[in-house]
C-alpha cells in the first residue's frame, strides 16, 4: 500500500491509500455507489458512467470506479449533484433497455432492474425508435439476448483478462455497438460460464437453465466443485427438488468469484435420461427391477462367497464412501481395492505420501519463483488451478512445461518441451546428473540443465507431476527421480491426481498397498490381476469402459469374473460390460459428506436436493452391505469423520525405489492421451450442454507430418487406428509440434469403445 | 496468407510497425488494416484474420478496430472514394448542394457506388477541417476546396 491519505466521504473521514480508486474505498467503508462496468477482479474501464459522485472541486461529477483519492478530497455520493447525475445516466441507459423483464431470466436479480427502482424515471421521455441487436450463437452454455446489453464490456475484459483468450470483442460504435464474436463461433473457454455472472443484465444467461425458473424462487444450497481437487465453492439452486443452476460462491482462497464450466454445468447429468434409479438385476438376458432388500442379499451372497475380490473406486467419491468402500471390501477379504483406475504403474506402493498434494496453497502458487508441470494440461484437468498458475505467469513466475503434444496454453510459458514419454524419464535423469545439480561448475545449455539450474537457484520452486506422469506406464519411475531431483534442489512436488477427492481415496486406503491411514497393505495391485483374474468386481463411481487404462484388458479380466457388481449414478453401456447387479448412487447435488482437496483442505457438502427414485446415499448403502455381509460397520454418525482426520499424518513412507526397470516399449507409434475436460469423469460425460459444448467436440489423431507421411497418409483426413485387435476410423490432424513417435488421442471418451492401453503401441491404416 | 498479404504489402504494415514500441505491436492495427484496405479495396474477417496472423493478436482485436471506424468499408465500393463535407460551415457554403450536384450527376445516392466501379460516394462526412475553403471534399484523401459544381464535374471527370 502506498501512502495513506484521508477522505471525507459524505461527511465521514475515512483512510485510504493514496491512487486506490474512490469506488474501492466506498465499498469498503460500506457506501454504496451504483455500478455496471465495474469490477473488483477486472481492469476499469469507467464506460457505464453510473458510479458518477460529487468531488468538491471538480467541475462536474466525477466517475467513482477511475477517480484515484487524493488527500483532503471531499465526496457526496448521495448529495443531490451526484444523483441527479447518477439519474441522468440511469436514463440514457434505459432508453434502448427492452422492457421484457418478465421474460428475462435475470430478473428479480439484475443489476440494472435492482438500480433502475431507485433512479429510473417511471416514466420514458424517449419516443424514438429503439435499436434491436441479432443474436449471436455462442454455444451450449452461454445464451444471448443482445438488445438488453448496456455495453459495460465486463464480459469482454473478462475473456481477456481472466480467460485469457479474448473472444468477445465491443465491435461498431455509438448507437451501432455491439458485444460478439464479430464471426460466427462459440465460446471455448474452460471458464466461459463466468460472464453469465458478470452480466449486469440479462443479455448473457445460462442456457440450459434458459427460462426454467425465475430467480426468486429458487432455494439455494452451498455446495462444492465435485470434479476437480481444487474444490471450488458454489451454491446449487433448486426449484422444487430439482437442480435448476449452479453458480459460484466467493471464496478468495480458493475460486475467487470464479468457477469452471465443468462444475457449473455438471449438475444436468442429474436429470439424465439415462438415471439408473433402482436396483437392477441381471436375468439372463434382461434387467429386472428388484427391491433393496433383494439387492443387498445378492451382493451380500455373492460377497461371503469364497473367492479372490476386487474392488475400484472413482476418486470423486467422498471420503465417507471411500472409508466404507474399502472396509466392505476388505472385511470380505478383497486383496485389491483401488482408485487409481488410470494408472497402469503401481510398483513402488509406499514410496508415495500418504496423500497426494499440491505442495502448496491454492492462493499461493504465484508466490512461487519456478513452477514446472510434467505431463497435464492443467487447463482441462484443473481449470481453476490453471487459471491460478495463469496469474502467477503473469505476476512473474517462470512456468516451464514438459508435455506429450503442446496444448493451446492461455498464457506463454516461460519454456515448453514437447517430448515424447520416452523421453521423460531421461529427461529427469539428465536433469539429476547436470551441473548445478550434482554441484559441479558450468551451466550447461541443455534444457534439462537450464531447468536444473533454475530448480537450485530458486528459493521457491514448485514440481507438478500431472495426470499423464501419473498415469505414465513408469510413473514409479518418474516419481522417484522427480522426488531425487526435488529434495536435490530444494524444489516442493506435487501431485496432480484425477477427481475431486484423491486426497481422501488415499487417506482412507483405497489403495492396494495401503490401509486406512496409509497402513502397508498386503494388496495386489490392479496391474496384476491380468494374471490373477478376480471371482468377484465391484465397481463404484468409475466406468469400466471410459475411467480405466486399458478398457479392452479390463474386459477381457471382468471376463473370467463371476460376479460383477456396479455402484452407479447412470445405466452403463451393455455392450461393454455383463453387470450382475446394479445398486444405484447420487450423483453431483445429490451427495452428502466430505472432500479433500489437494491442498489437503477438508470442505463438507449437503444434498442440495433428494437424488431420484429409489436412489440411496453411497456411503448408507455400503454400511447396509456391511451388516448384510455379517461385520459390524463401526463408527456411527460423526464419530467416521472423527476417525479419518485422526488417521492423517500416520503413514508410512519408505524411500525405496521400485527395482524393476523401464516398461513403456521402446519401439513403434506411441498412443498418448489424458480424458479431455468434459470427459474425465461419468458425471462430465452425461451433462447435456457440456457434451454439446466446443471444448468436447473433438476427437481427432494429432500426429507429426512426417510420422504421416511415413505412414503413407501425407494428405488423408481420416485415419484407421488399430490397437490390440481394436480398429477404429478417426479424422487427423497434422501438428509439427507433435513427438514423431507419438500420436495424441484423447481418452475416456466413450466414442473410442474399448480401445487399449492410454500408452501403448497402435498402428495406422489408410482410412 | 500470403495471397492477402504480399511482401510488399508486409513491408508497409513493418514500416507502421517501426514507428512503434516493438512490444507494442497492437499499436499498428490501424495502420496496418488501411494498408490492407488501400491493396484490396475493403476489409474481410479473412483480411482481418491475416493482419491479426501477421501482428500476433488475437483476431478479434483487429474486428474491434476494423469495425469502429467509418473510414474502413466491409463490402465491395468503387475504386475511388468521394466525401463531401455537409458539417456547418459547408453547409453554410453550399456543400449540401454540392453533394445533390454529385448524386445527380452520376446517378447514386450518397453510401452507394457507380455501377462501373469507378466511383464510390461515402455516407455521410462530418467536419474534414477545411472550413477555410468551404465548400470542400475529399477525392482519395485529397482535399478540393472552394467547390462550385462546375469544379466538381472536371475533378471526378478526371478519374479513371
Amino acid at each position: 500500500m502506498s501512502d495513506p491519505v484521508t477522505i471525507t466521504l459524505n461527511g465521514r473521514v475515512v483512510e485510504a491509500a493514496a491512487g486506490e480508486m474512490l469506488i474501492a474505498v466506498a465499498d469498503r467503508e460500506g457506501v454504496p455507489i451504483p455500478r455496471f462496468c465495474y469490477h473488483p477482479k477486472l481492469s476499469v474501464a469507467a464506460n457505464c458512467r453510473m458510479c458518477l459522485v460529487e468531488v468538491s472541486g471538480a467541475r462536474g461529477p466525477a466517475p467513482a470506479c477511475a477517480t484515484p483519492v487524493v488527500d483532503g478530497m471531499e465526496v457526496q455520493t448521495r448529495s443531490e449533484f451526484a444523483r441527479e447525475a447518477q439519474r441522468a445516466t440511469m436514463e440514457f441507459l434505459l432508453i434502448n433497455h427492452p422492457l421484457d423483464c418478465p421474460i428475462c431470466d435475470q430478473g428479480g436479480e439484475c443489476e440494472l432492474q435492482d438500480l433502475a427502482l431507485e433512479y429510473g424515471s417511471d416514466i420514458s421521455r424517449y419516443s424514438e425508435a429503439r435499436r434491436v441487436v441479432l443474436d449471436p450463437d455462442l454455444g451450449s452454455l452461454v445464451s444471448t439476448d443482445m438488445t438488453r446489453c448496456i455495453h459495460c464490456t465486463r464480459c469482454v475484459r473478462f475473456t481477456e483478462e481472466i480467460a485469457g483468450e479474448q473472444e468477445l470483442g465491443a465491435f461498431g460504435r455509438g448507437e451501432f455497438m455491439k458485444i460478439g464474436t464479430y464471426v460466427q463461433r462459440a465460446m471455448n473457454s474452460e471458464l466461459s460460464g463466468c460472464v453469465i455472472d458478470l452480466c449486469p443484465v440479462g443479455a448473457l444467461n445460462a442456457r440450459p437453465s434458459r427460462m426454467n425458473a425465475r430467480a426468486w424462487e429458487l432455494d439455494d444450497h452451498p455446495g462444492l466443485g465435485e470434479h476437480d481437487g481444487v474444490g471450488s465453492r458454489l451454491s446449487r439452486h433448486t426449484l422444487r427438488g430439482r437442480q435448476i443452476r449452479c453458480v459460484p460462491l466467493v471464496e478468495e482462497t480458493i475460486n475467487e468469484s470464479w468457477l469452471s464450466d465443468r462444475d457449473r454445468f455438471s449438475y444436468q447429468a442429474a436429470s439424465h435420461p439415462d438415471r439408473l434409479c433402482w436396483p437392477l438385476a441381471r436375468h439372463r438376458d434382461n434387467w429386472v427391477r428388484v427391491s433393496w432388500e433383494e439387492a443387498l442379499d445378492r451382493a451380500a451372497e455373492a460377497l461371503t462367497k469364497p473367492g479372490e475380490k476386487a474392488g475400484l473406486i472413482h476418486p470423486s467419491s467422498t471420503v465417507e464412501e471411500c472409508f466404507r468402500f474399502q472396509q466392505l471390501l476388505r472385511r470380505c477379504g478383497a486383496r485389491t481395492v483401488e482408485h487409481r483406475a488410470r494408472m497402469s504403474d503401481f510398483r513402488g506402493g509406499v514410496q508415495y505420501p500418504q496423500t497426494p498434494t499440491l505442495g502448496c496453497a491454492v492462493d499461493r502458487i504465484a508466490e512461487s519463483d519456478v513452477i514446472v508441470l510434467l505431463g497435464s494440461f492443467l487447463r482441462h484437468d484443473q481449470p481453476i488451478l490453471n487459471h491460478r498458475l495463469r496469474q502467477a505467469a503473469n505476476s512473474g513466475t517462470e512456468v516451464w512445461i514438459i508435455n506429450p503434444a503442446s496444448f493451446n496454453w492461455n498464457f506463454p510459458p516461460t519454456q515448453q518441451a514437447v517430448l515424447s514419454p520416452r523421453k521423460w524419464l531421461t529427461l529427469l535423469h539428465a536433469m539429476e546428473r547436470s551441473p548445478a545439480v550434482a554441484g559441479r561448475e558450468g551451466g550447461g545449455t541443455r534444457f534439462s540443465d537450464q531447468l536444473a539450474q533454475r530448480l537450485r537457484e530458486a528459493e521457491n520452486a514448485l514440481f507438478w507431476l500431472g495426470p499423464l506422469a501419473l498415469n505414465h506406464p513408469d510413473a514409479s519411475l518418474l516419481y522417484a527421480s522427480a522426488r531425487n531431483l526435488c529434495e536435490r534442489t530444494g524444489t516442493r512436488l506435487g501431485t496432480l491426481p484425477e477427481g475431486a477427492n484423491a486426497p481422501g481415496a488415499w487417506l482412507t486406503g483405497c489403495v492396494a498397498h495401503r490401509g486406512p491411514g496409509g497402513m502397508a497393505e498386503d494388496g495386489v495391485d490392479l496391474s496384476a490381476r491380468q494374471q490373477e483374474p478376480p471371482d468377484l468386481w465391484v465397481f463404484y463411481g468409475v466406468d469400466p469402459a471410459c475411467d480405466v487404462a486399458d478398457p479392452a484388458r479390463l474386459r477381457r479380466v471382468l471376463a473370467a469374473a463371476r460376479t460383477t457388481i456396479g455402484f452407479h449414478s447412470f445405466i452403463p453401456d451393455p455392450r461393454h460390460l455383463p453387470y450382475d447387479l446394479l445398486l444405484p448412487i447420487p450423483t453431483v447435488g445429490e451427495r452428502s459428506g466430505h472432500l479433500i482437496n489437494l491442498e489437503g483442505r477438508w470442505q463438507s457438502m449437503t444434498a442440495a436436493v433428494p437424488p431420484p427414485g429409489e436412489v440411496k446415499d453411497g456411503a448408507e448403502a455400503l454400511v447396509e452391505l456391511l451388516r448384510a455381509t455379517g461385520h459390524a460397520p463401526g463408527f456411527e454418525g460423526a464419530s467416521l469423520v472423527a476417525h479419518c482426520r485422526g488417521l492423517e499424518g500416520r503413514a508410512v513412507v519408505t524411500r525405496k525405489p521400485p527395482r524393476d526397470g523401464k516398461r513403456l516399449p521402446d519401439k513403434g507409434l506411441l498412443r498418448v492421451g489424458a480424458p479431455s475436460i468434459y470427459q474425465q469423469d461419468p458425471v462430465s460425460r452425461h451433462a447435456h450442454a457440456l457434451q454439446q459444448a466446443e471444448l468436447a467436440k473433438d476427437l481427432v489423431l494429432r500426429l507429426h507430418p512426417e510420422t504421416l507421411r511415413r505412414h503413407g497418409l501425407k494428405n488423408a483426413t481420416h485415419a484407421r487406428l488399430s490397437q490390440d485387435g481394436e480398429i477404429l476410423r478417426l479424422p487427423l490432424v497434422a501438428d509439427p509440434q507433435m513427438p514423431r513417435d507419438c500420436v495424441y488421442l484423447a481418452t475416456g471418451d466413450a466414442r473410442l469403445g474399448l480401445l487399449g492401453n492410454a500408452f501403448g503401441v497402435v498402428d495406422l491404416h489408410h482410412a | 496468407m500470403s495471397d492477402i498479404l504480399s511482401p510488399d504489402l508486409c513491408g508497409r504494415i513493418d514500416a507502421w510497425l517501426e514507428r512503434f514500441p516493438a512490444e507494442h505491436r497492437r499499436s499498428a492495427v490501424l495502420g496496418a488494416l488501411r494498408e490492407v484496405q488501400k491493396e484490396h479495396g475493403h476489409l474481410t474477417p479473412e483480411r482481418m484474420d491475416a493482419v491479426a496472423d501477421y501482428l500476433g493478436l488475437p483476431a478479434i482485436q483487429v474486428y474491434e478496430v476494423g469495425s469502429f471506424y467509418t473510414g474502413f468499408q466491409h463490402q465491395p465500393v468503387g475504386r475511388h472514394t468521394v466525401a463531401v463535407c455537409t458539417n456547418i460551415s459547408c453547409w453554410l457554403r453550399g456543400g449540401e448542394k454540392i453533394l445533390a450536384h454529385i448524386e445527380k450527376s452520376l446517378g447514386i445516392r450518397a453510401g452507394e457506388s457507380t455501377g462501373d466501379g469507378r466511383i464510390f460516394l461515402k455516407s455521410e462526412e462530418e467536419c474534414l477541417a477545411g472550413c477555410c475553403g468551404a465548400p470542400m471534399m475529399q477525392v482519395d484523401h485529397v482535399y478540393h476546396e472552394d467547390l462550385t459544381p462546375e469544379k466538381v464535374d472536371e475533378i471526378l471527370g478526371a478519374l479513371s
